[in-house]
């Protein structure tokens, strides 16, 4: 156990703790409260709860809950549970990257955002490494993070990818899926699939940024740094600085993401290119950080988050996004403040107006039908979350 | 075995595989006639194992899952053609033999010379 345990916390019986959580001053509450909070977490118990206040409820249950498993190179999902919350370090690299990772991803989420886990509720962040046998991937499944080893099974000359634990911002991103699941619901098609793409690698990068303590001129804005082995000529997957520079090989060949709405691609495949045009609203993302320095996630990463959470609906393009950011900016920051004239600037460098027009192209519904049968079912889900 | 019948006619493969984390694509052309006979015969029986012709041209995903495989395969047999898209979620469990195949072999190959290529025994 790595909990500290602070001497006091000791003295006072629960049901007094409860009763001041329910009556005391504000400072006798939060107080109370955090003893509970970690009471709790030594009990490992959430027991007699029932009858606090919802604020408290919160409280008590704003604390990380990981759970990483081990598929041992099958696809049985979630796997052997290898490291509960808690408990130490193990001997392997994966566990723990995803352990570290999605930690580090909760507390972006929590300290900076108030966001308690993927559904703002304390949800566990269940992670699944040793996916299959030359896996090289990482989703998220509608339950859960899986990681695969990358190209772990052929000889070390031909291998192309290395784990996809190694790099921090790909479990972010993969969270991010989870964050947005349970907010926006940005269907996996078209623009808004890029959308959802984009979000994940905004707060995957700055979940990295965040732990290297790294101001927005000092990050490299790579998504996947360290995911390429040796023999691949590339930095990264994506660059949210200069997207469609991020590698260049022979064998996997050239970054296609696009920076501009000009060189936006109409495909069909990847669900209509939403890991490819994610690099327009990406870049717009960057621009925004560029332009109002410092730490990203503090404002920049701000709008983002607040635009996610309650601005945009399941089916909204990239115009939609970039009239929501101006907004919010001017909600959060004052219309006409730095800020929003920063959220200004980044649309305006990807060819996107913050005046709402739409982008897509009339909003024809492109996607096959099973597809859209599955966004009206989350959306009508939507209702029915807390 | 009923796969092994017809082993005169040409079979040709195509695979695809999109998405994913990284966007980036892999694909595979096969002459199954051009590989070793055991290679050969095995795709062939993986293809009749899936009943690849009877299955759905596409067969869309239902979880709220990002991330995730898309697979586009076709098979060229005996003057049949058939074309299946599926999303890595709704892959049946008979067709997952023939994907894991045609993706082994696909990895294997796309840092290798293809008149190098010789499709790998079990791992």
């Amino acid at each position: 156990m790595t909990t500290m345990i602070h001497p006091t916390n000791c003295f006072v019986p629960p049901h007094m703790l409860r009763e001041i959580a329910q009556r005391g001053s504000p400072a006798q509450r939060e107080r109370a409260l955090r003893t509970l909070v970690i009471t709790e977490q030594l009990r490992g118990q959430r027991l007699a709860l029932t009858d606090l206040p919802a604020l408290a409820k919160r409280a008590l249950a704003a604390a990380k809950q990981r759970q990483v498993f081990d598929a041992e190179h099958g696809s049985t999902l979630p796997g052997r549970l290898v490291r509960p919350e808690g408990h130490p370090p193990t001997g392997d690299p994966a566990v723990n990257e995803a352990y570290d990772g999605t930690g580090a991803t909760y507390d972006l989420y929590w300290d900076v955002y108030q966001r308690n886990s993927i559904d703002d509720n304390g949800l566990r962040l269940d992670s699944t490494v040793h996916y299959q046998q030359g896996y090289d991937n990482a989703f998220w499944n509608g339950e859960q993070m899986v990681f695969g080893d990358g190209d772990e099974d052929l000889p070390e000359e031909e291998r192309l990818f290395n784990r996809f634990t190694i790099a921090l911002d790909i479990i972010a991103h993969e969270l991010t899926h989870g964050v947005t699941q349970y907010t926006a619901k940005l269907v996996y098609w078209d623009q808004s699939g890029a959308l959802n793409e984009s979000f994940s690698d905004v707060f995957g990068v700055l979940t990295k940024q965040r732990l290297l303590g790294q101001t927005a001129d000092q990050a490299d804005w790579i998504v996947g740094a360290g995911l390429f082995a040796p023999r691949v000529q590339g930095v990264g997957i994506r660059s949210m600085k200069a997207p469609g520079t991020a590698y260049d090989d022979p064998v996997l060949g050239k970054d296609p993401q696009p920076a501009h709405m000009r060189d936006y691609k109409n495909v069909s495949y990847d669900n209509g290119g939403v890991h490819i045009n994610s690099g327009i609203p990406n870049h717009a993302f960057y621009v925004v950080a560029r332009e109002l320095g410092g730490y990203a996630w503090e404002k920049a990463g701000r709008i983002w988050y607040v635009t996610l959470r309650e601005r945009l609906d399941a089916r909204a393009d990239f115009g939609a996004a970039a009239y929501a950011t101006h907004q919010v900016a001017g909600e959060l920051y004052g219309v006409g403040s730095l800020e929003q004239q920063a959220v200004r600037t980044g649309w305006a460098e990807v060819g996107i107006g913050v005046e709402g027009g739409s982008t897509s192209g009339g909003g024809c519904l492109t996607a096959p039908a099973t597809l859209v049968a599955t966004a009206l079912r989350w959306t009508s889900r939507r209702d029915r979350t807390p | 075995m009923n796969c092994l019948l017809g082993r005169e006619a040409k079979m040709r493969i195509e695979f695809e595989r999109t998405g994913g984390f990284t966007g980036i694509p892999l694909k595979l052309k096969v002459q199954v006639d051009a590989l070793p006979v055991e290679e050969a015969q095995q795709l062939r029986c993986l293809v009749a194992e899936a009943h690849f012709f009877d299955l759905p041209p596409e067969l869309a995903s239902l979880a709220p899952a990002a991330d995730q495989f898309q697979y586009q395969i076709t098979v060229e047999d005996a003057g049949r053609t058939h074309s299946v898209r599926a999303a890595e979620t709704a892959v049946p469990a008979g067709l997952w033999p023939l994907v894991r195949q045609l993706t082994t072999m696909a990895r294997r190959m796309r840092t290798r010379p293809a008149d190098d290529f010789q499709v790998g025994g079990g791992s």
